[in-house]
């Protein structure tokens, strides 16, 4: 197995010839778009004329209402003070050019790309609207990503050119985090659990985090846009998303208990759970899925006599079951603490 | 402690500051042009009111505010501040503060301030408490962070009671423990078990240009308090609270460029953890001199102080018009070097030479690589296919030493061990690899297939390399705009190594009878299933319903299998020692009604099943070559979470909520003997065990069902008197249940409880007793 240093130096080589592969194969792209750009052409190269896009002066003259709210959002007041090619072109920029829509006297089917419910674009059209600005950042690794490879669209979760319509009943039965992400359908958790119902009924178990309280939401962990990690982390393993709150368990400890370092989720589930602290099954069972040895009873009390009458606890299974005495089985630092006892 | 002064004057403290930091550039920039200026604020009164009826056997009556109903909020009597928000819009600059529950220990606040396209500043500042329970009571005292302390008299009364046990009977332990807590029951105090977190956060992002971005982050958070924790000593254990004094900082800087057909980014992180109590010092409850045999002072390392680095390098660019290439390489480091404590506390045991620690600290060093490569490619319009490979590497550079632990104080040994112990640093590698290929046979239709690999090379396990192959497949049907299908399936096998236990491993002794595993690397088959179907046929209704499984598979003929196959109570045959079957299956169905414009109503349920089936065994006694001691396991867990509510505007300016939700659980688990046809009389005179020993395996009970229930009912009336003031009322019922055979059996209070190997251990009593509460709030919503 190669050392660590010369993986990464691997890693990075792959990643700077993939640089160069894409600079090679685009030079020819390059070259079309710098004519262009000599040419002065003020819009964007969408395989149409320039002459097909007739400003958003035209179409605020019937469009009044959607741009006078469009003006209040954030892209809109983007927009009034354009720094883009994309963003110069206004309305156009994401609806594709109005020359045939106006041609037309304003049919809805002659607009390029429409975004409501009824439209019937398909959503890699419509997402290809907005990542035409958005592709950085959190958007980086959306193609192949869940979401994308089934379909969903950017407007089944974000809105710009509509009022939000929440009831008064999804603004109260879970908190939302405070946040400064606007033009969202509904609210995290909401949002999310529009589709991922069975997430609402885990949240809404004894042992949870504090989801329903709003300090903690879906895209504290996931990031629903893509991530080239498992289950779409925002950090690269499970574990190393948990140590973003809880990075006293990160260790590296003296004794490490290697279930719990490869996974935290081999134990907890991280949505909710019946079971105390968030555990997937109740102690001592849970313990006992690896450790099928002697002193972790059949019975749930310490003293039962032979008639089956209990007559005392045992240690091993009230309170916390194996933890009161294994307290440390997160790993340890003590130099007797091989058991976690310590 | 600190006065009512002092604890007001802190939770201003951040709302001052905040205030501070974000007048300066309004005043700035107030000189330039005068702001659009709108907002709002929520004020108003709450009363709480209610009782903890869980747990009536109590000799006190716990808080109904310091328990489960507060877990992580705050709600009491008095005024509160529910929502700040207030906007200053110049032309393109903006300066925007945002706060939750202002001045209360859940509360959150956001101030930002920033040129739109340009940059952005943002503070944030957020109060998390975590109330464990409102039920733990000790005799401890804290004398130092730290350091709980009893005082000698009580210990000396509680160890007498401890000795006057002798060999244990019946008789002896329940007398013993009725003395015991005659001196637990008067003497012991409330314990705040509780947690608080504070984090303050500063972002801040510039773009110099439109393509380029660049973006710092800084965060700090303290987390203290107190929270149970066992501690094992020699002679006598004790739950006690443990000081938690954390201190987290985390430093961030990224920049990303990109353009339309690729994108690069770099970042490092830097992320730090101080934890200023990193032991417990603890009390023997029941000795107060070192012995040979007992310890007077146990001691337990906390979690060590450590740091992690990290940088990310990312990348994705369209290769061609039809390829696009994702990639990201993240290596990090981590790293604690903590102070090692002794063997032992226990001074009758003087040090040897053998004795002394290999290390003075611990040196711990981790290395992580994650290496990602994504290729999507659209081979034909209608056709997509994905590509991945990842790497995730755990390479553990800790140094080995011998180590000899004490496994109790009270038995370290006067001569050297026949072998020493090495400490273990796991590591491990990840690699995955995918292929799938998505067909959109219409415009919103897809059908997907894949392939997927993984395999898991691993240190310090008993098998060292595991793969998993997978096949999954989904189909996405919109056959029409009023109906979604979605399906999808993933049948996984993984396979590994035999199972090669070390010899101190506690499973060792079985696997050389019987095929005995661990689930995380055992050969598993996995089939996971998905349906989700959502069907609005008029605008005014929608319907949506779901079916989920994943069912695990542990019960493979692989190697050393049982000769022959024993029968598990309602499953069949059984081949291995462990987890056998881990199945769990969802039902979930939600409808939303618009009646009229004005009346809106939601339902839903969800019904969650979860079954796992273990083979255990106590000890590796046999009898004609099969173990006598065996038993079969089964946990089920069940939960129905019901919702409904309904939404209405009353006339334009009044709107009305109510809402009921319930989430109804309850938990068995069930154990039965399995290959023994002896009475139970006749196992133990071949074990030659006593009438009432402890834990006899072939006793297999049931344990007592476990039930936690929460109700809520939320009225909530709002009313538009103006569009500057509108008046709320709400009024949330709530009602918890909570039916814990392992908490709730803490009765007389606070016990001591003997077993068998006679250990006493005096626990807090830490419980999470039912509750019910009425939450009655008026409060005015002033828009400006």
């Amino acid at each position: 197995m190669p050392k660590f240093r010369t993986r990464i130096r691997i890693s990075l080589a792959l990643m700077v010839l993939l640089g160069l592969a894409q600079a090679a194969l685009a030079e020819g792209d390059s070259k079309a778009s710098a004519a262009a750009s000599n040419a002065g052409a003020e819009t964007l190269d969408r395989g149409l004329p320039s002459g097909d896009y007739v400003g958003s002066e035209a179409c605020v003259t019937c469009h009044a209402e959607q741009a006078s709210h469009f003006r209040n959002t954030v892209m809109g007041k983007i927009f009034a003070n354009p720094r883009t090619p994309e963003e110069k072109l206004g309305c156009e920029s994401c609806h594709g050019p109005g020359k045939a829509h106006v041609e037309a006297g304003g049919t809805k089917e002659t607009i390029p790309v429409r975004f409501t419910k009824a439209a019937n674009e398909s959503a890699d059209v419509r997402n290809a609207a907005c990542l035409s600005c958005h592709e950085k950042g959190q958007r980086m690794f959306w193609k192949g990503s869940p979401h994308e490879s089934r379909g969903l669209a950017c407007v089944d979760c974000h809105q710009v050119m509509t009022e939000r319509k929440v009831t008064l009943s999804e603004l109260n039965r879970f908190k939302a985090p405070i946040t400064d992400v606007e033009a969202l359908r509904a609210d995290e958790p909401e949002l999310c659990l529009s589709c991922h119902t069975m997430r609402r009924a885990q949240l809404q178990r004894s042992s949870h985090m504090p989801f329903r309280e709003g300090k903690v939401t879906c895209s504290s962990c996931h990031n629903p846009h893509g991530s080239p990690n498992p289950k779409q982390l925002i950090q690269a393993s499970a574990n190393d998303n948990c140590y973003s709150c809880h990075a006293e368990r990160r260790g590296p400890f003296l004794w490490e208990h290697p279930p719990v370092m490869e996974n935290c989720l081999n134990c907890h589930d991280a949505h909710g759970s019946t079971n105390p602290q968030l555990l997937k099954i109740r102690e001592p069972r849970l313990c006992n899925q690896c450790h099928l040895n002697s002193g972790h009873p059949s019975n749930p009390y310490g003293i039962v006599t032979s008639a089956g009458v209990v007559q005392t606890q045992g240690i091993r299974v009230i309170n916390r079951g194996c933890s009161n005495c294994h307290s440390t089985l997160h790993g340890s630092n003590h130099p007797s603490g091989n058991h976690f006892r310590r | 402690m600190t006065t009512d002064m002092t604890r007001h004057g802190y939770r201003l403290a951040p709302l001052a500051v905040l205030m501070g930091v974000l007048l300066v550039p309004f005043c700035l920039l107030a000189q330039e042009e005068l702001p659009a200026q709108h907002g709002s604020v929520e004020l108003g009164a709450r009363v709480v009111t209610g009782q903890v009826d869980g747990r009536p056997d109590l000799p006190f009556r716990p808080s109904l505010t310091d328990g489960k109903l507060n877990e992580y909020r705050d709600l009491r009597t008095g005024p509160f501040v529910r929502n700040l928000q207030a906007n200053w819009d110049f032309s393109r600059t903006y300066f925007a503060l945002r706060s939750h529950s202002s001045l209360y220990k859940d509360q959150s606040w956001l101030a930002q301030v920033g040129q739109l396209g340009r940059y952005k500043v943002q503070f944030r500042f957020d109060q998390t408490p975590h109330v464990f329970t409102n039920t733990a009571r000790t005799l401890y005292q804290q004398s130092a962070p730290g350091a709980w302390t009893m005082d000698p008299a009580t210990r000396t009364t509680l160890g007498g009671y401890y000795s006057a046990i002798g060999t244990a009977t019946v008789p002896k332990l329940q007398t013993a423990l009725a003395n015991f807590n005659s001196v637990i029951n008067p003497n012991a105090g409330i314990v705040d078990s509780s947690l608080i977190r504070k984090r303050g956060t500063a972002d801040v992002s510039f773009n110099p240009t439109a393509n380029w971005d660049l973006s710092f982050q800084f965060w700090r958070e303290r987390e203290t308090g107190l929270r149970p924790i066992g501690v094992s000593i020699s002679g006598g254990s004790a739950e006690v609270p443990e000081t938690v004094d954390y201190t987290t900082h985390n430093y961030g800087v990224q920049s990303e460029y990109g353009k339309h057909s690729w994108a690069v980014r770099l970042g490092y992180h830097a992320n730090t953890f101080t934890n200023n109590v990193p032991f417990l010092a603890v009390d023997n409850p029941f000795v107060t001199k070192d012995a040979t045999n007992a310890t007077a002072l146990g001691k337990l390392s906390l979690y060590p102080d450590n740091r992690y680095d990290s940088f990310e390098v990312a990348g994705a660019t369209d290769l061609t018009s039809r390829v696009h290439v994702m990639t990201s390489v993240v290596p990090g480091w981590a790293a604690q070097n903590q102070p090692l404590m002794q063997y032992t506390t226990n001074t009758a045991r003087p040090q040897q030479a053998w004795g002394q620690l290999p290390e003075t600290r611990a040196d711990a060093k981790v290395q992580t690589l994650a290496v990602n490569y994504t290729v999507t490619t659209k081979v034909r319009k209608d056709l997509q296919v994905k590509a991945a490979y990842r790497s995730y590497d755990r390479n553990n550079n800790t140094p080995i030493a011998d180590f000899y632990p004490v496994v109790t104080d009270g038995a370290y040994a006067a001569t050297q061990p026949a072998s020493a112990i090495e400490n273990t640093a796991f590591g491990y590698n990840r690699k995955t690899a995918e292929l799938v290929a998505t067909w959109f046979f219409s415009k919103k239709n897809s059908l997907k297939a894949g392939y997927n690999y993984e395999r898991m090379d691993r240190s310090e396990r008993e098998v060292s390399r595991t793969q998993e192959s997978s096949l999954v497949t989904s189909l996405d049907l919109n056959p029409r705009k009023d109906l979604l299908v979605r399906v999808a399936y993933t049948h996984a096998d993984r396979s590994g190594q035999a199972f090669a236990y070390a010899s101190d491993d506690p499973n060792y002794a079985y696997s050389l009878l019987v095929d005995a595993r661990r689930f995380d690397v055992a050969p598993r088959y996995r089939d996971r299933g998905d349906v989700m179907v959502q069907y609005s046929p008029t605008n005014a209704l929608s319907l949506s319903g779901s079916f989920g499984t994943v069912q695990d598979n542990y019960n493979r003929r692989l190697g050393n299998e049982l000769a022959a196959p024993n029968p598990f109570p309602g499953m069949g045959a059984f081949y291995n020692y462990g987890l056998l079957k881990n199945i769990g299956r969802n039902y979930t169905f939600d409808a939303d009604y618009v009646l009229t414009s004005a009346v809106s109503v939601f339902g839903e349920y969800t019904r969650e099943k979860y079954n796992t089936k273990m083979a255990l065994l106590s000890n590796t006694t046999m009898l004609n070559g099969a173990p006598i001691n065996a038993y079969a396991n089964s946990n089920n867990d069940l939960v129905d979470t019901w919702s409904g509510g309904v939404d209405t505007d009353l006339t334009r300016r009044v709107a009305v909520t109510m809402f009921y939700s319930l989430s109804a659980a309850k938990g068995n688990i069930l154990n039965s003997p399995i290959n023994c046809t002896m009475s139970f009389d006749q196992c133990r005179a071949l074990k030659g065990w006593s009438l009432d020993t402890a834990a006899l395996p072939l006793v297999t009970m049931n344990y007592p069902e476990t039930v936690t229930r929460l109700h809520q009912v939320t009225a909530q009336v709002k009313f538009n008197l103006t569009s500057s003031f509108v008046p709320k009322i709400e009024y949330i019922f709530e009602k918890f249940d909570n039916v814990d055979f392992q908490t709730g059996v803490m009765n007389p209070y606070t016990p001591s409880v003997q077993d068998s190997s006679n250990n006493s251990y005096l626990f807090l009593g830490a419980d999470n007793p039912g509750y019910h509460a009425h939450i009655l709030s008026v409060s005015l919503e002033y828009h400006f």
